[in-house]
């Protein structure tokens, strides 16, 4: 998922908690490779430069030789009483260095890992987010291909049991008194982004990612929040990216859209926003089917206008409200937060969050938004 | 009120240097007594504020059984426990050199941190801040083998930058590191916990300090008491959840009897201090009766001029302690290192740089000096209001009185002898036991004007012989102004004796610390990392390393000794660090543990059949425990009972330690590495030889220190002789009180003197006789004290010895004597304080115009 | 020693003391002479000087102006020591307040002058003590004797190593009637015996009239009231 570079790249900051005492330290204290945007700092991993055949189980797995890599599952839920939740649950993995460190302590290591965690309560109108870091030692994070794991202590998406494989999955993930717990039946194979599997995100070779996704999967478990455990069925969407380096020096930040819409077909769209506010031209989507097809559409095919905007308690000013269209697919919709603040006070800070897709023939959906780089440079931590 | 102040003002303002003495020494007393506390209190808190520095907002600790704990347990308790407000630490001594420098920077602990479990506990990880733009490169701290971190004022003091290269050696493992971030902890007092800390990675602790694979704790943050009994009900067995408050209540403790020491040493000062206000204030009554009887006649009332005379003192303690504080803070820097290698010879590793303004010690220290001058001053101002209307006869009536009075105070002064020895010998506490030392001593020191008496009358055929008329002059009037003298003399007695007292302790435990290492140090060789006191229980030779220790050439046999600490409860009390030892080969160092009581060879057997552990005299001391008795230690498998065989003498841990036969240890504590070996040599090898060899069986892998026994001896006795430095400061202040006292009490006597002196001169005295006859006056004086301060001094040795010490540290001493040195040192110092002080005196008293000095009356 | 006939010579004496940031003068251009064996009183008002006079011919005090010579020696051009030993061979002291030393014996009183320079002196100061009519408190300690007894005591101690010269300040001045008949009977008596020359301080008409010869100070000026004789 386009979303998650900007972390790997720029920075992860370190102390995990919104706790007030520590934030205005977090900015600085970061997980930065030193000229992380330089060609030097690729060097000893693998690049994303051409297509590559996928390989499965292997490719749900981890892949050291690049920099980065992440897991990502957001999805709309709705309770038995058709309350209504968000939730996603990323994690990242970072490599400080090529090399592996060869020392005698377990604890030494070259990635790091970190994951976040948000349950949107449409009813109790909040998020509930968390983040957390940790390394992969003893045990505390990682991921593995076969059985398919990956997980950051007692957060995870797994798989059930060996011989199902990926087909079906579980997602854990529990904080404080914000729990979930979900079923994830893998129906479909997966739709490959891209150049088949090969996403470039600016017009340097190179800055490109491998990346694939299950973009509807039907889901089903229980939210709990505080005392209220909630069963839940709905349907969520998976990104696998991996790459090591993706952003050019213009580009401050993107705003990403997987929708899924009641007839069947799945939209996701990605826009990079240049520093002179215009849409970078690497910017670009999939439209798929519910027979399986999928279409691959440039940047020139989205029309994308903002209608609204929200001002956050924490100093930004996002869009939220939107009128996506794809007019050689006769496609026109309305977009809208379930809740105007899904913004997330992590270490960085965006806005990811579930929203209500209207289109004027009637059709109706729901997915996903994420918006990075609004937060001006001067914003008060 | 206004004219009776104004009578005050100018009594003591006509005599400036009277009142300066006395200013000056109760400032001094007050200094001393603040600047022990406050160097104690410095290094207490400097490693309590390490403690919540290091601790940050943890509430509660997880420790291992036997000192460590095994790094899976943290990451079961993480993620299957879902605990996420704890971070594992890994910490050590290490001793840092910057490399190619030629002196070490010194001793710090190196704390191993997880970054990434950090954030609940401590925001001081959470270096640089957004507005310096500092920044901390992460990868570097994790991925490069070695770097660590200090805070920016730490790297000012070192001259450290980031990129220097240091060498830290811990535990005889040397290792390289690099400076990679100076953090700026927003805290003040954080940053003043991380004085003495190097930051690194855990992966980077484990591997400097030897412990890959394990971690010393868990910090834990519970701010629900709820969640702490569901916490404790989840652990594993071997590990335990205890308050933070424990750690730095060990450590208070730990210090407790020390700093108790120092500051029952501190108030002797401060007493002798008092006399000398005592003294001050009643010379201006007595030189002011007439004024009172005058004051009287015309009206004023006795409060009134009880008042007067109170305020005089309340305003001389002011003006005394105000500068005693002042004076206070600059001794406690003196202090300051003497105290701190002290306590780092005895007990942890403390870093005290500074000594912080403490409102507390402060308030402490001004509330003793006023007290103290108030409560000097009560007799002199009630005295005061006995004085008739009219008085005019000046100093007879008081000295006949005084004199009356050492008829009865003899009684009196005798009497509270008497109370103090019964209050020593029935109570237990250790403050009952300087309640009864003080009194003991107060006793003596009113005991002192008719022991002036007895000394000037023996000494007065001799002075005749030697001086004539004139020396039986100097003679009697030694004490025919006992009270102006007899205080200044009971000061100077009070002085001396406890420098007789402390001399004799001194040498009685240096005499039986010796004659115990003789019989304790039975091997050739003795060979562990090197490391500091405090971590000796947790040091560890290196497997490989501890193989070949044994097998080197010339070593005949070997006891390993395996040290560690673990948690304990003895009589009902919890003990949150017990440490022990089990030894391989204890047949071959049986002989060092001599029973302080019962059948030797019966308990050792006993022991070695793993029936019942051993204890030191000062564990066994410390928790109220004799043999037969049972205490818990935590191993394991949980708290296991544990029977004590035998009590041994051991000098050498004021804390005590348990000796765990190694049936005993194999049954409940899982294996750990081996501490220290001592070594026996073959015929014909030479120790040092021997020593040497063995320390190059550590190689590279691990740096050993090997010491023959001589060469342990004489360190030990280093050590001893340390502790003992700042007992030999105070000994010293209570001196430079003392001359004082003697100065000061001169100096009245030069007013009350002066007619004699002109007489003296009118009927032909040269200048040189003059002198002759105060200083002989004054000699025998210091003499009297000198003499009186031997008994005096020898029962406060005797005292400190068998009661304080006992009651402080438990150890009773193998033999208690006052050197021949002291008892002389005492009598020269006596004598001299008292002909110094009163030389320049003399010499003015001399220089006098005769027709004014007649005229004084 | 030149032997003139004058014992104590005053030339152009002149004397004062601070008081405050002022000087008092009390004596001022003082020339007179005391011959050998004479009996002097000085009379005067009290602060006129009396004192002050005995001091500085006793050597007790240096005079600002002018010199003076006892037995042809200027006192004041000795060195202390020097000084302390003429008076202590030459020179006996009676006070007014008698300022015996309280813990010395009677006897011991007695003796400690001859002491200082080394003497032995024990028979003459029995002697003495017996002449004033001591002998039985010998062993008796000041504080246990009347005004009078301890200023007949001062006196056998002035005397006692034989000066050539006494001077008495007011020894009468803190006596009853009694007391100071018998003291001053002593005094001029003594004098006599031993050819002591004595000075005398005093403003007692009474004891001047047992005098040779009298003076006044005024002023600060030494005026001659007539000789009378006793």
């Amino acid at each position: 998922m386009m979303c998650s570079t900007r972390w790997a790249w720029l920075g992860m900051l370190l102390v995990a908690c919104g706790d007030p005492e520590t934030r205005d330290l977090r900015q600085a204290v970061r997980l930065e490779p030193r000229e992380a945007l330089s060609g030097d700092s690729a060097a000893g991993f693998a690049r994303a430069l051409e297509p590559r055949s996928f390989v499965f189980p292997e490719d749900h797995g981890p892949h050291p030789e690049f920099r980065t890599e992440w897991w990502y599952v957001t999805g709309n839920l709705y309770g038995s009483d058709r309350r209504r939740f968000g939730y996603q649950l990323t994690i990242f993995r970072n490599a400080l260095g090529a090399e592996a460190p060869k020392r005698r302590s377990a604890w030494a290591t070259r990635d790091v890992w970190f994951a976040h965690f948000a349950v949107t309560d449409v009813e109790g109108g909040a998020m509930h987010g968390f983040e957390r870091f940790s390394r992969p030692a003893l045990g505390l994070a990682g991921a593995t291909a076969a059985p398919f794991r990956v997980w950051l202590e007692d957060w995870e998406i797994a798989a059930v049991d060996t011989d199902e494989g990926f087909r079906k999955l579980r997602v854990r993930a529990r904080q404080g008194d914000v729990a979930l717990d979900l079923d994830l039946r893998v129906d479909r194979e997966p739709v490959l982004q891209g150049e088949q599997g090969l996403s470039r995100k600016s017009a340097e070779p190179g800055n490109a990612s491998y990346y694939y996704s299950y973009p509807r999967i039907p889901s089903r478990g229980t939210v709990t929040i505080g005392e209220t455990e909630v069963e839940v069925t709905g349907e969520t969407w998976l990104d696998r990216e991996w790459s090591t380096s993706a952003l050019a020096s213009d580009q401050v930040g993107w705003d990403w859209f997987a929708l899924q819409l009641e007839d069947g077909r799945e939209l996701m769209y990605y826009q990079m926003r240049k520093d002179d506010g215009t849409a970078d031209a690497a910017s670009a989507g999939i439209v798929a089917s519910a027979d399986g097809s999928v279409e691959h559409l440039g940047a020139d095919e989205f029309e994308l206008d903002v209608l609204e905007t929200w001002g956050s308690p924490r100093h930004a000013e996002y869009p939220s409200a939107w009128s996506l269209r794809v007019p050689t697919l006769e496609i026109e919709l309305a977009v809208r937060p379930v809740l105007a603040d899904q913004e997330h006070d992590f270490l960085v800070r965006y806005w990811e969050g579930a929203v209500d897709v209207t289109g004027p023939d009637g059709v109706r959906g729901h997915g996903y938004v994420e918006l990075t780089g609004y937060e001006p440079d001067d914003a008060p931590r | 009120m206004s004219m009776l102040t104004r009578i005050s003002r100018r009594t003591y303002a006509r005599h400036p240097g009277q009142t300066i003495l006395s200013v000056v020494g109760i400032a001094l007393g007050v200094a001393v007594v603040l600047a022990i506390d406050l160097t104690t209190a410095s290094a207490e808190r400097a490693f309590e504020s390490a403690v919540d520095s290091v601790g940050g907002r943890a509430t509660h600790e997880i420790v291992g059984g036997a000192g460590e704990i095994e790094e899976s347990i943290y990451a079961r308790l993480r993620i299957e426990q879902g605990l996420r407000t704890m971070a594992p630490v890994v910490r050590g001594e290490v001793e840092a050199q910057v490399e190619n420098a030629e002196q070490p920077a010194g001793v710090f602990t190196l704390y191993g941190i997880d970054p990434f479990a950090e954030a609940p506990l401590r925001s001081y990880f959470a270096f640089g801040t957004r507005e310096t733009g500092s920044e901390f490169d992460l990868s570097e701290f994790l991925m490069g083998p070695g770097a660590f971190a200090v805070t920016e004022r730490v790297g000012r003091r070192l001259g450290w930058a980031v990129g220097d290269r240091v060498v830290v050696e811990a535990q005889g493992y040397r290792s390289e590191l690099e400076l990679v971030a100076l953090l700026q902890p927003s805290d003040p007092v954080a940053e003043r916990g991380l004085d003495r800390i190097l930051l690194t990675d855990i992966a980077t602790a484990q591997e400097a300090l030897g412990k890959v694979g394990r971690i010393d704790r868990i910090d834990v943050r519970l701010d629900e008491p709820a969640r702490v009994e569901a916490m404790r009900a989840r652990l594993p067995a071997g590990v335990e959840l205890r308050p933070l408050a424990d750690r730095r209540e060990t450590l208070g403790e730990l210090t407790r009897a020390f700093s108790l020491n120092l500051q029952a040493l501190s108030l002797l000062t401060l007493l002798v201090g008092a006399f000398l206000i005592f003294n001050t204030v009643s010379f201006t009554v007595v030189r002011r009766r007439r004024a009172f009887g005058v004051l009287r006649a015309l009206g004023a009332t006795r409060s009134q001029v009880f008042r007067m005379v109170l305020l005089e003192a309340v305003l001389l303690g002011a003006v005394g302690t105000g500068l005693g504080i002042a004076l206070g803070y600059g001794l406690a820097h003196g202090l300051l290192g003497i105290v701190t290698r002290t306590i780092e010879d005895h007990y942890f590793t403390v870093s005290v740089s500074s000594v912080p303004f403490s409102g507390a010690d402060l308030a402490f220290a001004a509330a003793l000096g006023f007290a103290v001058c108030v409560v000097a001053a009560l007799a002199p101002a009630w005295d005061a209001t006995r004085v008739p209307p009219r008085e005019v006869l000046l100093q007879t009536p008081l000295e006949t009185k005084w004199r009356r009075w050492t008829a009865r105070g003899l009684v009196l002064a005798i009497a509270l002898v008497g109370v103090g020895a019964v209050v020593l010998s029935t109570s237990v506490g250790l403050t009952a036991a300087y309640t009864g030392l003080f009194t003991i001593l107060f006793g003596a020191a009113c005991i002192t004007p008719a022991v002036c008496r007895v000394v000037a009358g023996a000494v007065r055929p001799l002075c005749r012989v030697i001086l004539g008329t004139l020396g039986v002059h100097a003679a009697r009037s030694a004490t025919s102004s006992l009270s102006r003298t007899a205080v200044a003399t009971a000061a100077l007695m009070l002085a001396v004796a406890t420098t007789v007292g402390l001399g004799s302790m001194i040498s009685s435990f240096r005499g039986t610390v010796d004659r115990w290492l003789q019989f304790t140090l039975v091997a050739d060789v003795f060979v562990s990392p090197p490391v500091s006191v405090a971590e000796r229980f947790r040091v560890r030779i290196d497997p490989e390393v501890s193989a070949r220790i044994p097998e080197v050439e010339g070593v005949a046999r070997a006891a390993a000794y395996r040290r560690f600490e673990v948690a304990g409860r003895a009589g009902g009390t919890d003990l949150p660090v017990v440490q022990c030892v089990s030894i391989l080969g204890f047949e071959h160092v049986a002989d060092v543990f001599e029973p302080v009581q019962g059948e030797r060879a019966e308990i050792l057997e006993r022991a070695l059949e793993g029936a019942t552990v051993l204890v030191s005299e000062p564990f066994a001391h410390k928790h109220g425990l004799v043999v037969g008795d049972r205490f818990e230690l935590r191993t394991p498998r949980g708290l296991e009972p544990f029977e004590i065989g035998g009590v041994f003498y051991d000098y050498a841990s004021e804390r005590g330690f348990v000796v765990v036969p190694r049936p005993l240890f194999e049954q409940h504590f899982d294996p750990i590495g081996i501490s220290a070996y001592a070594l026996f040599a073959d015929v014909g090898v030479d120790p040092d030889e021997l020593a040497s060899r063995v320390e190059a069986a550590g190689g590279i892998t691990q740096r050993l220190t090997a010491r023959s026994s001589r060469g342990l001896r004489e360190a030990s006795l280093e050590v001893f002789d340390r502790t003992f430095q700042v007992t030999a400061a105070l000994r010293l202040l209570c001196v430079v009180v003392a001359f004082l006292g003697i100065w000061s009490a001169l100096s009245s006597l030069q007013l009350e003197r002066k007619q004699e002196v002109g007489v003296l001169r009118a009927i032909g005295a040269t200048r040189r006789q003059v002198v002759t006859w105060i200083t002989t006056r004054t000699t025998i004086l210091g003499l009297a004290a000198g003499l009186f301060a031997l008994p005096v001094g020898a029962a406060v040795g005797w005292i400190l010895v068998h009661v304080i010490n006992r009651r402080s540290f438990g150890w009773s001493l193998l033999s208690f004597d006052v050197p021949i040195a002291v008892m002389v040192e005492a009598l020269v110092l006596a004598t001299a304080a008292s002909l110094l002080a009163s030389v320049p005196l003399a010499m003015r008293f001399a220089r006098a115009k005769v027709p004014e000095a007649l005229r004084e009356s | 020693m030149t032997q003139s006939s004058d014992l104590v010579t005053l030339e152009g004496v002149g004397h004062s003391f601070r008081e405050g940031d002022a000087r008092r003068v009390v004596l001022h251009g003082v020339d007179a002479s005391v011959a050998r064996g004479e009996l002097v009183a000085v009379l005067g008002r009290s602060g006129s000087g009396k004192s002050t006079l005995l001091n500085l011919v006793g050597g007790l005090d240096a005079p600002e102006e002018g010199r003076i010579l006892v037995a042809g020696q200027d006192l004041a051009r000795l060195g202390d020591t020097a000084r302390s030993e003429f008076r202590r061979r030459h020179i006996g002291f009676v006070f007014q307040f008698f300022h015996l030393l309280p813990t010395l014996t009677v006897f011991e009183n007695v003796l400690l002058p001859s002491e200082l320079d080394s003497r032995d002196a024990g028979e003459h100061a029995r002697e003495l003590l017996d002449r004033v009519g001591m002998s039985d408190r010998a062993d008796a300690f000041p504080d246990v004797l009347s005004g009078g007894e301890q200023q007949r005591v001062a006196l056998a101690r002035a005397i006692a190593h034989r000066p050539e010269l006494l001077l008495a300040d007011e020894p009468t001045g803190n006596l009853d009637e009694a007391g100071a008949a018998v003291v001053l009977d002593l005094l001029v008596e003594l004098g006599r015996e031993h050819g002591c020359t004595v000075i005398m301080a005093t403003h007692s008409r009474d004891a001047a009239s047992r005098c040779e010869r009298v003076v006044r100070i005024e002023h600060g000026r030494l005026v001659e009231a007539g000789v009378t004789v006793g």
